[in-house]
């Protein structure tokens, strides 16, 4: 008897089971794939990031990820119930016990869920292959990916599921409990008087919190970002709460009481469907008010999220450039070694270059901004550093010969603080004020204890040290050739020899130290003097960890974007036996199907342009903020709106075709 | 003729349990003609004015109205000739109850882009005629089943249609509303020519009618036609009731 009952209502709303199962075992499925990349032997041991693993991440996101999904299913397994009340009221009537129906209600999602796991765990053993592959791809790892689910992550996956299984059903049985509890569905009558003035307010919020955003962007660009003062903190906390809680309003005042008006009109809604539709779409906007208001703000939270990870993808990419402007350095000591190793290749070099650099030690600020520290700092003249080639200089800022430019680590310069003021007291010799500032080191910031300085000539002749030495670098056709041994050999030139800083209270007494590099001995004020530095190396790492940024960004916004189009189009999809007696009451006065339709795709926008337009407005004055100035996020944001609405678009158009099959199937 | 229909059938149902509900029946009907359509429940009285009335294809037969047929028509087309010619007072009433008594009395209208002057005349008039001014505003949800049925008709009746498909229109009225609809249908019928097709299990109503077939287990059992009298008419038809047997009120009196 319930085997009948749960097979027939399976079988009468399998375009909504469909959906809900799909959806589920796609989460469940990029859940089970992050699982077992988490005990993936390739990703724990052979694939790292410059100092840390890139495990935490994984796991965290795994984790992210698997309570997002624990809620969205909770959350749309309740379409089921919901979209049964009538029939449960009706077994009710029949005289069946409340216990009797709670049970039909759980045994229902007990099937179903079942079917999303199996479904899901078979969907992750035929993509983890493909998914790993397809991460190491993208991290230009040359390792064949050994793909299987390993025992005991398939416990951990079986175990989770049982446990969701029994936690979803026991959900889906509590509300079908409630349902039949109190027959009656709860009326929240909401006074209309009530929506004009929080339709007012809502208006009142987002608008102002729009004009706040601009007119803050405005003076960021007047005037710069001076960092995070009170009152652009209390600026950005209104932003952010006009924006969230206006959108609501929005939603829940301002939107019926415009289609109120439009009904009022009659020369409006004396026109064609119009008097039906606009009524019709006022009830379903009221219903899904909560609905689309969190997908609106899911939506513009995932925009942000996602040019943000795209900007700091590009801003890693930059930052390697800006480190590795050469293909292979080498300093004094190790040239020789550099050199023969380079001739014994096949390694076609385009160009080779040389300065000579002076290095003493520096007091200066630390970034608190309080204490002074000793650090040895590097310094280069004029006439060597305009003696280099073009490429490498491009991204520094213009010089005269008589101007100081610091060329620093850190990613202050990137964020466009390039005219921050620099003070340098300078042992034996005058103190350096500066407020250029370049990124882009000569021989990469390997070569370099501290910072470099590239000072006039006169005031290079004239600095007082004992310890000077000239860096070579070379450009090359293609890349270096070197062979996997003579990397091995060139390794043990790894470390050329350490500078030790010894500090007392006065700069002028602290003295420094060449010594030879034994890393046994190393002490806290030992600064480490590179003998070459190679940039194929560092070229692995930065496609490893971009293309680990691309798959993780990517599997997310895809998961989240399918995730938010699906309770869009299970929203759409439930309607209540009065919707569908009074889609067929039109059909049966006259209306003709493609003016059914009509409706359906005007309910089917309205679903999906809302959400996506607040969000985008949303998400576009936030970027802003991010946004002060010196690098402007547009680009990569409109990048990602339009691929964002294209995929929603594609969403919403499979929706209004399913939409539009079911209304077909039941008005003819 | 203005409707010929040509042995339709139509069956509900799967092959096993299914419900040959429309056998064979053929049927003509001048226009002004006023036909009633008369038999115990579940004959196809309203199956065979779904089908005539386009609402529904029949399985196999056709549907010719004004030359044109019916059942070769696509969506569209159909659509406009429906509520262009058609109206339509549905057993269950058929009302919106998303819109109040008004918006359900103007619809048919609206569809068509009337203008306001028109919709307001006519809604006005058919007000006064029924006698439901006062509902104007009101829910339809919270009508009585008789109220729903007036409203029905008005909608039905607003666009002036050609042909009235009318199904147990006065099945829930008191006998004064029930004469007043009936008096109007029969004006609309002699004096706009309007051809009426109505189904009806109650001899008073079907007396209103110019000719009565009566309908059995989805075939044409036999017909009656109105010869000018109306008492001899309504005996001729409570005698064919009690020949076709079935549950009439009039049948168990009588036996009694
Ligand atoms: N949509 C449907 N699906 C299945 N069977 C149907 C459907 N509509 C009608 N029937 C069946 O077709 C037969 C004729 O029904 P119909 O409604 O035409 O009878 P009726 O003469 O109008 O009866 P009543 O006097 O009760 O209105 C009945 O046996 C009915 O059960
Ligand atoms: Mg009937």
């Amino acid at each position: 008897m319930y085997l009948k009952i749960i097979r027939r209502s399976l079988a009468k709303m399998h375009d909504s089971y469909l959906i809900y199962i799909l959806s589920c075992s796609f989460a469940i499925g990029i859940f089970s794939i992050l699982i077992s990349l988490t005990n993936n032997k390739i990703m724990k041991h052979d694939v790292s990031m410059w100092r840390t693993s890139l495990m935490p991440i994984v796991f965290s996101l795994s984790l992210v990820f698997a309570v997002s999904a624990f809620i969205y299913m909770a959350y749309v397994g309740g379409f089921f119930i919901k979209q049964q009340r009538h029939e449960f009221l009706t077994f009710q009537k029949l005289g069946m016990s409340k216990i009797t129906i709670t049970i039909i209600g759980f045994l229902q999602t007990l099937v179903i869920q079942f079917l999303a796991w199996v479904l899901g765990i078979i969907e992750a053993l035929i993509f983890q292959k493909f998914f790993g592959m397809l991460l190491l791809y993208l991290m230009h790892v040359r390792i064949n990916f050994t793909a299987y689910l390993r025992v005991n992550s398939l416990i951990t996956l079986l175990q989770i599921a049982g446990y969701a299984i029994v936690a979803f059903s026991l959900i889906n049985a509590v509300r079908t409990y409630r349902i039949v509890r109190n027959n009656k569905p709860k009326q929240r009558k909401v006074n209309f008087w009530l929506r004009i003035p929080a339709g007012t307010l809502g208006i009142v919020l987002f608008v102002s919190a729009l004009a706040v955003n601009i007119s803050m962007f405005a003076s960021f660009e007047d005037y710069g970002f001076n960092g995070y003062t009170d009152r652009i903190v209390i600026q950005i906390i209104y932003i952010l709460f006009g924006f969230f809680f206006g959108t609501y309003l929005i939603y829940f005042g301002f939107l019926p009481v415009l289609l109120t008006i439009l009904q009022k009109i009659k020369r409006l809604s004396y026109s064609g469907l119009n008097m039906f539709s606009f009524k019709y779409l006022k009830g379903r906007l009221k219903r899904n008010t909560s609905v689309l208001w969190f997908v609106t703000e899911l939506s513009a939270m995932a925009l942000m999220l996602l040019t943000v990870c795209y900007f700091g993808y590009q801003l890693i990419y930059d930052n390697y450039h800006s480190e590795y402007p050469f293909a292979l350095t080498a300093n004094s000591d190790t040239v020789d070694d550099v050199r023969d190793t380079i001739k014994n290749s096949k390694t076609k070099v385009k160009k080779e270059y040389h300065s000579k650099i002076k290095t003493t030690l520096v007091s200066t600020l630390d970034p608190s901004g309080h204490i002074y520290v000793q650090r040895p700092a590097s310094f280069m003249s004029y006439s060597e550093y305009m003696r280099l080639p073009d490429k490498i200089r491009a991204s520094n800022p213009y010089i005269n010969p008589k101007q100081f430019m610091r060329i620093g680590f850190g990613n202050d310069e990137t964020f466009g603080f390039s005219d921050h003021k620099v003070e340098w007291n300078v042992k034996g010799a005058k103190k350096i004020t500066t407020r250029k500032n370049g990124s882009s080191f000569p021989y990469g910031g390997g070569m370099f204890a501290g910072s470099l300085m590239i000072v006039p000539d006169k005031y290079y002749k004239n600095l007082p040290t004992k310890v000077t030495d000239t860096f070579y670098g070379w450009y090359f056709k293609h890349g270096d050739k070197l062979s996997k041994e003579q990397v091995k050999q060139l390794d043990k030139h790894r470390y050329a020899y350490i500078v030790n800083v010894e500090a007392k209270s006065s700069l002028e007494d602290s003295t420094l130290t060449i010594k030879k590099y034994n890393q046994a001995r190393m002490g806290e004020n030992d600064y480490i003097q590179s003998g070459f530095v190679r940039q194929e190396s560092a070229k692995r790492h930065l496609n490893q960890i971009v293309g680990f940024f691309i798959f993780m960004i990517t599997i997310f916004s895809i998961a989240l974007l399918i995730a938010l189009g699906s309770v869009l189009t299970l929203r759409i999809l439930l309607r209540d036996d009065h919707e569908w007696r009074q889609l067929r009451t039109l059909k049966k006065i006259g209306v003709s199907n493609r003016e059914i339709r009509s409706i359906v795709l005007s309910e089917n926008a309205l679903t999906f342009v809302i959400p996506i337009v607040f969000a985008i407005m949303q998400a576009y004055a936030l970027i802003l903020l991010a946004d002060n100035g010196a690098r402007p996020l547009r680009n990569e944001f409109i990048m990602i709106v339009v691929s964002y609405v294209i995929l929603y678009g594609i969403i919403g158009i499979i929706t209004y075709l399913i939409s539009w099959r079911s209304v077909k199937r039941r008005i003819n | 003729m203005q409707i010929i229909v040509k042995n339709i059938a139509k069956d509900y149902g799967k092959r096993l349990n299914a419900v040959h509900a429309i056998k064979d029946i053929s049927l003509e009907v001048k226009k002004g003609e006023f036909l009633g359509i008369m038999g115990p429940s579940g004959a196809g009285k309203s199956t065979l004015l779904n089908m005539i009335s386009t609402n529904e294809r029949p399985d196999h037969g056709q549907v010719i109205i004004d030359d044109i047929d019916m059942t070769q028509l696509h969506d569209r087309e159909l659509a406009r000739y429906r509520r262009n010619k058609m109206g339509f007072i549905y057993q269950s009433f058929e009302l919106l109850d998303s819109l109040n008594v008004k918006e359900n009395i103007i619809l048919p209208l609206a569809l068509n882009h009337a203008n306001k002057k028109l919709i307001e005349s006519r809604v006005k008039h058919l007000n006064y005629l029924l006698n439901i001014e006062k509902l104007s505003k009101r829910n339809v949800d919270d009508l009585s089943l008789g109220q729903r049925q007036l409203v029905s008709a008005a909608r039905a009746l607003i666009n002036n249609p050609e042909i009235l498909f009318a199904d147990e229109p006065t099945g829930s009225l008191d006998s004064k509303s029930a004469t007043i609809l009936l008096n109007y249908m029969q004006v609309i019928n002699q004096r706009e020519n309007a051809t009426i097709l109505m189904a009806t299990h109650d001899a008073f109503t079907a007396s209103y009618c110019s000719r009565v077939v009566f309908i059995k287990d989805g075939t044409i059992f036999s017909e009656i036609v109105n010869s000018g009298e109306r008492e001899d008419f309504f005996e001729q038809i409570i005698n064919m009731q009690r020949t076709i047997g079935g549950g009439s009120y009039f049948n168990v009196s009588e036996n009694n």
